[in-house]
């Protein structure tokens, strides 16, 4: 197929022509150079011709991968995981197809309004056959995507419906927000709904199905649910359709409080239907948009995490990492970071036949931190083991964290070494939620086992319904190595046995006392007699962008600035000294800020910072008072919310 | 609803119109085309078709009795088999008329080119100069009505006569598709009556040539006349309400004197304010004014002399234009324009004003409203000449959005594109193939594909049914008892796909071939029902048949050639809109049928 488009050759261009700047633009992070001893992330060559916006990847009998995309086609990789591998287009045509499987000699694919079998009847290479198994209505929103299938044990498929968009997720015909089980001959079963952006899901070796989820309204932060026939998983716009005889719920949306105060744990124990996630990751720090969900059944050939599962991310191009238990019947666990600096926004992950890792990405329409509109890569492990967290166990009075490696047992036993804390979010209609109810739990003893390879944490204050934090900083191996990540998040659903004997904390305090941060100044200081010099503003455009490249002012003057955050993200405007390296260096200082990101607005205490704001909530507005710099030069104007500040700025001139 | 003032008709019913002319210019009642013979008309007595048969002797051109300076013209022409006419612009500047079905690529000599002028006095071979091809060619076949929508500007002269400006095609459109923009001429065209260059001239339309048909000319005389507006002020308020409320009692943010009317005034960014504007018109003739009225998100409201003319007062799309007429007085009027930018997100309106003797034209300054897509993100999928070229997406047809359609170029550039839900032929076109901007540019908010080129819209109701007996009126939807099953499609070696689907248990094949590089689509069905089963053909204001088993669907806006289908009679009857179709009783059993559309 020919495209005509004119910004696409100039970008393809641009980047031919521009490689030393793309390869500064993408160096490596401490982490990532730590992270690619054990596994590296490796280039497949796409050819230049080709839009690979990847929204679906399969392996085939004879080791071709199937890659679909957004623009609706499908691919055959010869050889993928070679140096250049052969490409030849299968199929095209299809709509926005988000998923892909391989079996009986043909593939299946959700396109937005059905699922479809592709087949090559005269082995030509092309598919000839494009088979409606079962289709779906589509209201004819941007936002009604589709996804799948994944193949269940007995053969069916599943496939999940995205809710639309109307300012707010919406099930605008029959079955978005569903999860649905569709057999080879097209009979279909709504199996669970309650879904908002479900791009993931997939089954565990037990057949278990699960899926994950974005942050947006009634998603306080990405996660991971178990779903079962008639579970309702929190959105409650697809509740709509309960009505229907095959819907395997009654439950209705109005059933459902806008705003109850609560957690999503505490409001399932008064509504059954809903489920509480198996594993939370807090937004912005174990990504911000999560994707595919891939499990490790290699047999230690990919490292030492086998059953574990990985989860991909696509604002934030990195893949965590979950290990996952079920106790009393439930299933919840440990989730870690893994491996980041990918070179798009990821969406599917696969194995390649070499038990290295297929990582299919696409951007458009949504940033993502690997700044490339779309790629294919693969994640290799070295061989090398790292030094991790490999499981984190819930014990009825605390956990038990096993390690990849044996541990020293000094920092091991030393309660130094751990910080804990536990949190939840808020389960409302509104889009988001900060972290709530935070407080600290303490490591009251640290066992370590005969073995070397495992400690047994007693803990105080851990909470059902809570994710626990916990940081094993001080922790290291025999032979002296730090941790490779030192902290994971544990989403405490039950405790073997049924009773929690964590003996509760009374802890003052906590969050909620913002941080008293002296270069935000919301009021005109009573000294300006005469107000300010200079009135200025900055709002943001979609795709994290300033709409004003450049402010400039003259020094020592006294400048309002209004910042208007009109995009529908959170945003801050950071002022920080000139320098080329300064504002990675202060985006660095508040990606690190972890969970106390949201007391800080995000801001690190660091003395290259000059003037900040809050966090501005989308659609508000704060005045900035400030005196500029003596010094004359470019200063940067960033937004240091974790993964915006490398794309989302602005220069402060000086004159 | 109108968007513009009505243009004046130009009778047909008598030669009156016109200046006194010979007899090879008539009034008939309607013609048609027999495709064997060339340039023949088969006239039918009447009224309302204006038809020139030229013979020996007898081949005068006609002129129309007004002269125009600034013209707005629409007319539908026929041309028979290789006939040729042309439309000569205050007797002077020519849009020639042919029958250009299939050339490629058009000359200045085909359909909607501007002729070349010429100078005897320029070296061999030059003396042809200056003629402008149409950007495409949008001729449709020889005996279907062509429309034609002319913005024509008369050169200017100086109070000293001397030209300042260059006579220019604003805008033509041949069938939908914009084929002049801007295009300037320096002088009358080679065989122009007038061969000096005036302020206005009468339209003559060439009769020395070949016959042609012409319906429906009508025609808007402008004089290039503006609204002023003296004065202009404007006071800013801070609102969320949907309906714009009483503006005293909302505070006050900033008045000041303006000189346009702009959304870029609301200050802040996606803040969410009132423009309220209010000053005076100069209007420069009496008479009646059309105000066409937009915003991208939000609410407006226009008042004339304290008269609402333009209702916008709540939460409005684009899609909802309001448009306002009034009766206007020469002289100084007072007006309000209110701009309700509710809406954080969106931004931008747009006010047109057209009046008696002036064109349509914006009032609201350049910048008002921002376009996202741009021709330098546009993104469209081009035919390719060896194989077929497919693509799903959303689609509109008839203010409808389609969801599950799919557009198909064939490697002979006659395209289609067909709903997979009903078994439905939606829209048939040839050219270019497809836009898919709307779908692949960022998020792709309208998720759109936009044919290109010049298509003919099929009735777009399910394409079968059960029908109960011939009288059973058209299901407009899928009966509730009714099911379809989309089942997919397979391609041929060529790639051409045939799809199925399902309709009660009965299965039912469609396959679209073209029959040459022509606009011809030959559609084969293939059907195996235990019952009758009825085809809905097509659908039109009137449905004529032709000879050779053809028919000429919506007032001849294109052929449906049935012959070859011998077992099968097609039956004419009123639509449920009071319009006509075409259906075909299907018998049970295995069954097959073809028939050619071609435009």
């Amino acid at each position: 197929m020919k495209y005509r488009n004119t910004v696409y050759s100039f970008l393809l261009l641009a980047l031919a022509l521009a490689t030393g700047s793309k390869a500064l633009a993408q160096a490596k992070t401490e982490i990532q150079k730590k992270e690619a001893q054990f596994y590296k992330i490796v280039d497949v060559p796409i050819p230049e011709d080709i839009v690979l916006e990847v929204g679906g990847l399969a392996l085939t009998e004879d080791n071709k991968l199937g890659v679909s995309t957004r623009r609706g086609e499908v691919w055959l990789l010869e050889d993928p995981t070679g140096k250049s591998p052969k490409y030849s287009r299968y199929a095209h045509g299809l709509h926005e197809a988000l998923g892909l499987a391989y079996r009986d000699n043909g593939f299946y694919l959700a396109q937005r309004g059905e699922l479809t079998r592709l087949e090559d009847r005269d082995g030509d290479g092309k598919a000839d056959r494009y088979r409606t198994v079962y289709s779906w209505p589509l209201s004819g929103n941007y936002h009604d995507y589709s996804y799948g299938p994944k193949f269940t044990s007995n053969g069916d498929m599943l496939v999940t419906l995205n809710l639309g968009w109307i300012g707010f997720g919406a099930s605008l015909v029959k079955w978005r927000g569903w999860l649905l089980k569709i057999t080879p001959d097209g009979e279909m079963t709504p199996i669970a709904t309650g879904l908002r952006s479900p791009a993931g899901f997939g089954t565990n070796a037990e057949g278990d199905i699960f899926y994950t989820e974005n942050q947006g309204d009634w998603v306080g932060s990405g996660r991971m649910t178990h779903l079962e026939s008639g579970d309702f998983a929190g959105n409650p716009s697809g509740l709509r359709w309960t009505d229907d005889p095959k819907s395997p719920l009654k439950l209705k949306p109005e059933d459902i409080m806008d705003e109850s105060g609560m957690s999503l744990y505490e409001y399932a124990e008064k509504v059954p239907e809903l489920k509480a996630p198996a594993i939370w990751f807090p937004h912005t720090i174990l990504g911000i948009s999560t994707s595919d969900i891939l499990i490790d059944d290699s047999e230690g050939k990919f490292g030492p995490f086998e059953g574990q599962m990985f989860v991909g991310d696509q604002g934030h191009s990195k893949i965590m990492r979950v290990a996952m238990e079920k106790i009393n019947g439930v299933y919840q666990g440990a989730a870690f970071p893994f491996v980041e600096g990918f070179s798009s926004g990821i969406l599917r992950m696969i194995w390649g036949n070499d038990n290295s890792m297929f990582v299919g990405m696409t951007s458009r329409g949504w940033s993502s931190t690997g700044s490339e509109n779309f790629g294919l890569q693969r994640l290799v492990w070295t061989g090398k083991t790292p030094f991790e967290m490999r499981t984190i166990q819930a014990q009825d009075d605390g956990f038990l964290l096993e390690f990849t490696k044996p541990i020293d047992p000094k920092t091991a036993s030393d309660l130094a070494s751990y910080q804990m804390a536990t949190f939840t979010y808020a389960y409302r209609k509104k889009y988001g939620s900060p972290i709530v109810d935070q407080q600290k739990a303490m490591v009251h003893k640290a066992e370590v086992s005969e073995d070397g390879m495992s400690v047994k944490l007693t803990v105080h204050g851990m909470r059902l319904g809570y994710i626990h934090q916990l940081k094993a900083g001080g922790v290291k191996s025999q032979k002296g190595e730090s941790l490779l990540h030192t902290t994971g998040y544990y989403t405490l659903n039950q405790v073997p046995g049924g009773t929690l004997k964590s003996p509760t904390l009374q802890v003052a305090g906590g969050s909620g006392t913002k941080a008293d941060q002296p270069k935000r100044v919301n009021q005109m200081p009573v000294t300006w007699m005469d107000g300010p010099d200079k009135k200025l503003r900055m709002g943001t455009l979609p795709g994290l962008k300033f709409d004003e490249p450049e402010l400039v002012v003259e020094r020592n003057s006294l400048v309002q600035l209004t910042f208007e955050n009109n995009d529908d993200m959170l945003h801050n405007l950071v002022i920080v000294q000139p320098g080329p390296d300064n504002a990675d260096e202060v985006g660095r200082l508040a990606m690190e800020l972890g969970l106390q990101g949201p007391d800080l607005n995000y801001v690190p205490n660091s003395d290259l910072v000059l003037y900040h704001t809050g966090i501005l909530q989308p659609e508000t507005v704060e005045n900035l008072y400030f005196q500029v710099p003596k010094r004359r030069g470019e200063y940067w104007i960033l937004c240091t919310f974790p993964g915006h500040s490398t794309t989302m700025r602005a220069k402060l001139i000086v004159k | 609803m109108e968007t513009a003032l009505p243009f004046t008709p130009l009778g047909l019913d008598t030669m009156d119109s016109f200046r006194p002319v010979a007899k090879n210019w008539q009034i008939v009642g309607d013609v048609y085309v027999d495709q064997t013979q060339k340039r023949t008309f088969v006239p039918t007595p009447g009224t309302g078709i204006l038809l020139n048969s030229p013979e020996k002797g007898m081949k005068e051109n006609l002129f129309t009795t007004f002269e125009h300076g600034d013209l707005e013209l629409e007319m539908d022409v026929m041309m028979p088999v290789h006939s040729n006419s042309g439309l000569y612009f205050m007797g002077r500047y020519e849009l020639q008329l042919l029958d250009s079905w299939g050339k490629e690529p058009p000359q200045h000599s085909d359909i909607g080119g501007i002729y070349q002028r010429w100078d005897n006095t320029r070296e061999k071979g030059k003396r042809g100069f200056e003629g402008h091809p149409p950007k495409v060619n949008a001729a449709k076949a020889p005996g279907l009505w062509q429309h034609f929508k002319v913005k024509f500007l008369a050169p200017r002269f100086d109070s000293e006569g001397n030209k300042i400006e260059n006579a220019r095609f604003g805008e033509v459109w041949l069938n939908g598709i914009l084929i002049h923009e801007n295009q300037e001429v320096t002088g009358p065209t080679r065989a122009a009556t007038f061969q000096d260059e005036q302020a206005k001239g009468p339209l003559m339309i060439q009769g020395d040539h070949g016959p042609v048909a012409i319906k429906n000319m009508a025609y808007k005389l402008q004089t290039g006349q503006k609204i002023g507006i003296p004065t202009l002020s404007m006071k800013e308020y801070s609102n969320t309400a949907l309906k714009i409320p009483n503006l005293d009692t909302l505070a006050l943010e900033r008045e000041i004197q303006a000189d346009s009317l702009s959304a870029l005034m609301v200050s802040g960014n996606n803040s969410q304010k009132i423009l309220a504007y209010s000053g005076t018109m100069e209007v420069p003739v009496s008479g009646e004014y059309l105000f066409d009225m937009m915003v991208s998100g939000g609410g407006a409201l226009l008042l004339i002399n304290k008269d609402t003319v333009a209702d916008l007062n709540g939460d409005f799309f684009p899609e909802d234009r309001a448009i306002g007429r009034a009766q206007l007085q020469k002289g100084q009027v007072p007006f309000t324009f209110i701009y309700n930018k509710h809406r954080p997100y969106r931004s931008g309106f747009e006010l047109f004003v057209e009046g008696p003797g002036i064109a349509k034209y914006s009032l609201h300054a350049p910048g008002s409203i921002k376009r996202q897509e741009t021709d330098e993100n546009r993104i469209v999928i081009e035919p390719n000449e060896t194989e077929t070229v497919l693509q799903r997406g959303f689609l509109m047809h008839e203010g409808q959005k389609r969801t599950h359609t799919i557009s198909v170029a064939t490697p002979q550039g006659i395209h289609y594109a067909f709903d997979l839900a009903t078994g439905t032929l939606l829209l048939a076109w040839g050219g270019e193939f497809l836009d898919v901007t709307k779908m692949w540019f960022g998020r792709g908010g309208q998720q759109l594909e936009t044919p290109l080129g010049l298509a003919i819209s099929i009735h777009g109701d399910p394409d079968f049914a059960f029908l109960e007996n011939e009288k059973t009126s058209w299901p407009d939807s899928i009966p509730q008892n009714t099911r379809y099953r989309q089942l997919g499609y397979e391609l041929d070696k060529t790639g051409t796909p045939e799809f199925g689907i399902e309709l009660d248990q009965t299965v039912l094949t469609n396959k679209f071939v073209p029959t040459d590089s022509l606009r011809r689509l030959q559609r084969f069905i293939t059907v195996d029902a235990d019952t009758d089963i009825w085809h809905k053909l097509a659908e039109g204001s009137r449905i004529e048949a032709l000879a050779q088993n053809t028919y000429g669907i919506d007032d001849k806006q294109y052929f449906l050639d049935f012959s070859g289908n011998a077992a099968y009679t097609p039956v004419i009857r009123e639509s449920r809109d009071g319009g006509e179709e075409l259906l075909v009783k299907i018998p049970k059993g295995e069954q097959k049928l073809a028939y050619i559309l071609s435009w």
